[in-house]
């Protein structure tokens, strides 16, 4: 070992605490009255402002949420064993925030922004931003008409999500609502790889860390890591660092937001958040309302998803944007969206529980899984008919519009006739050809987990189905048929495919589509 | 709901009447014996809230308990907490109320806590800063807490001003170990 020069460290040392403000200041200070469960009543710090971090002694933070006339009422960040009545609480005169920047790419961080896969420190320059941020108002926005391509058939097709929309995932549980999440942040790879990223980030809320590292895992494989960000904050953390977990992804989403890229959230899901915001509310003693949650619940949620947006894209306009954080001030541009995918657990199918109307109302739109579909073998377990999105359509593709804009309204009707008929045997030849393409298209909309379609076969693959192509195929053999005409379509027809994704659409391609398809299912038939 | 609004209501009682009556120093002073207790004995605490003794009970503990200590009205004052089952809001009333008493005086109180006893000058040269800067006239009451280790720590109000040597010598740590 070399020798270690004493002068030296004692040099380093020198320098070290040269660079150290050793200047004191008066602080504002109180002390802890009360301390419990995650809660803390604090006398004196009598400027405190609201939603302002404060120090304890032992290094634990907490938010301001409660202004009282002689205390105020905080939450913890952080264990509150080691904190005692007596003990001295600091303001820190900043807002609850979050340091955001590209190096999260890729990371499972808290709600803290501290990094949980032990990958090491944070790198790369780094914004803070604050937890709660008022939305952009509406001369920043500008309506849906980009498509954020999910790559599920049945969504992309009848339930078409915009850039900058919130679009809720609602099912009992084990019905695949994070599938169909999961599956929607894989499909951004091919827009990554592109060059124009979507930039994803998942908020686990309440859940296992288990099942956090599942999903980790499961995007690692997926080489979705790259662009997705995950915060969570498991079903042990404190309260406050629960419900505080998707304010902190949209603090997140809003870096990129705001400087003219696009990102896409999951919440998953609030249903655990708006729990876990009851427990703390109950605890600060607020008064208790339907199914005890307190009555700015629907405030919570709708604050949270208004921060989904589509920003204008006149950068000028755009620099204007209110309520900006200083630190990204000088890197704003247009042109950037949040899309938003909150999702809601229900009990037994009852939608009309208190949070799912709540954000049934509060969305643009949902997606209805249902657990009896999921059983039946419908994957993904999509409820069509009460299934809606209320400005995606603008944002749909040319090509897929054209083709897919009849099949909702002819599902409805099959499934509407398929009721009809488990009555009487006797049926005429049109309602026959209904139920024949009803049944065929229901095989078309099934998908595996973790297969995300371009949008080109799917407008392919749909042009058979709804044209009523599929009449000679048999039902069970519409899955077998759809990956043989995919892999011709694929093999000989490139050019076709790059059309349609382009959004075009016009009687050649028809006329190869047709020609293709009939080929194809001449085969099926004859097998059969 | 705001249970804060009930302390301060008390306080404020009781420190309107002990002012009509001219009593105001000694409820102050019965009031700091009460707040001094509850901080350093815990079981006085625990024995006030506890819902399963009796009011009757409480009253002959506190008989026993402040035998002299405090004055008629500030007894009076803890019957009535204790009538009203109010007993957990004893010592924000405290609080409150001392509050009131520092503010009707005009006058700022500063706690000075260093690791050995102050020199006269230094304290006074303290006190014209404080007077100075919250401009109000200031009394200081003295305190000695080895665990500084060197320097001082002013709190006036909820206003802290530590140039204890050991909160430095926690920020170089800090430092160091980043």
């Amino acid at each position: 070992m070399a020798g270690i020069n004493p002068a030296e460290v004692s040099e380093i040392l020198k320098k070290e605490l040269a660079g150290i403000s050793t200047e004191t200041e008066f602080e504002e200070v109180g002390s802890v009255l009360q301390v419990g469960d995650g809660i803390a009543r604090v006398y004196g710090l009598s400027n405190v402002q609201s939603n302002e971090m404060v120090e304890f002694d032992s290094g634990v933070k907490g938010i301001v949420l409660n202004l009282e006339e002689d205390n105020v009422g905080c939450v913890l960040l952080g264990s509150s064993e080691k904190l005692r009545e007596g003990d001295r609480v600091k303001r820190t005169k900043r807002i609850a925030s979050i340091q955001v920047g590209e190096g999260l790419l890729g990371r499972v961080i808290n709600t803290l922004g501290e990094p949980l896969d032990g990958k090491g420190p944070i790198t790369g320059e780094l914004y803070e931003m604050p937890l709660e941020r008022k939305a952009p108002g509406v001369i920043f926005r500008q309506p849906v008409d980009r498509p954020l391509q999910t790559g599920i058939k049945a969504i992309d097709a009848m339930i078409p999500i915009g850039r900058g929309q919130r679009e809720l995932i609602i099912g009992d549980r084990q019905t695949g609502k994070t599938a169909i999440a999961i599956d929607t942040i894989i499909n951004q790879k091919e827009f990554y790889e592109k060059g124009e990223p979507v930039y994803c980030i998942y908020v686990a809320i309440g859940q296992k860390g288990s099942t956090v590292a599942n999903i980790a895992k499961t995007l690692q494989e997926h080489g979705a890591m790259d662009y997705t960000i995950i915060v969570m904050s498991t079903a042990a953390d404190p309260a406050a660092l629960q419900f505080y977990a998707p304010f902190a992804g949209a603090a997140i989403g809003e870096f990129f937001r705001d400087t003219g890229r696009s990102a896409l959230i999951v919440y998953d899901d609030l249903s655990k958040q708006a729990v876990s915001y009851r427990e703390v509310s109950l605890l600060l003693r607020r008064p208790p309302g339907r199914e005890a949650y307190p009555g700015d619940v629907f405030y919570l949620h709708s604050r949270l998803l208004e921060r989904a947006a589509n920003i204008n894209t006149t950068d000028a306009v755009a620099k204007q944007m209110n309520d900006v954080p200083d630190s990204i001030r000088h890197l704003l541009k247009g042109g950037g969206s949040l899309t938003a995918l909150p999702i809601i657990e229900t009990q037994d199918g009852d939608v009309s529980a208190y949070i799912p109307t709540n954000v049934i109302s509060i969305t643009d739109g949902q997606i209805f899984l249902e657990s009896h579909l999921f059983n039946s073998g419908v994957r993904p377990a999509i409820n069509v008919g009460i299934s809606v999105s209320r400005v995606g359509g603008k944002a749909q593709i040319k090509a897929m519009k054209k083709v897919a804009g009849t099949l909702k309204i002819d599902q409805a009707e099959y499934r509407e006739l398929e009721a009809f008929s488990k009555f009487g045997s006797d049926l005429d030849a049109a309602t026959k050809a209904v139920l024949e393409k009803g049944a065929r298209n229901v095989e078309i909309l099934k998908q595996g987990q973790f297969t995300p379609y371009r949008v080109e076969n799917q407008i392919a693959i749909l042009y058979c189905g709804t044209k009523g192509l599929l009449s000679a195929v048999p039902r069970e053999k519409v899955q077998e048929f759809e990956r043989e005409f995919l892999e011709t379509l694929e093999r000989k027809h490139s050019d076709l495919l790059s059309t349609l994704s382009r959004g075009e659409i016009n009687d050649i391609v028809t006329q190869t589509l047709e020609q293709v398809c009939a080929e194809t299912a001449a085969r099926f038939k004859t097998n059969a | 709901m705001n249970d804060s609004k009930i302390s301060v209501r008390y306080a404020k009682a009781l420190f309107g009447l002990a002012s009509e009556q001219g009593k105001v120093e000694e409820v102050s002073a019965s009031i700091a014996t009460i707040r001094q207790t509850m901080e350093t004995v815990p079981a006085f605490k625990a024995m006030l809230i506890n819902p399963v003794i009796d009011t009757e009970a409480k009253r002959k503990l506190l008989d026993k308990i402040f035998v002299n200590t405090i004055d008629k009205m500030t007894r009076s004052f803890l019957d009535l907490l204790i009538k009203n089952k109010r007993e957990e809001f004893l010592l924000t009333a405290c609080l409150n109320f001392q509050n009131l008493y520092r503010e009707s005086k005009g006058v700022k109180w500063a706690t000075l806590t260093s690791a050995a006893p102050m020199p006269a000058d230094a304290v006074n040269e303290l006190k014209t800063m404080i007077e100075q800067k919250f401009k109000s006239k200031a009394e200081i009451t003295l305190k000695v807490d080895p665990l500084l280790i060197g320097g001082f720590m002013l709190q006036v109000d909820d206003q802290l001003l530590d140039a204890g040597l050991s909160v430095k010598l926690k920020k170089l740590r800090q430092a160091l170990v980043k």
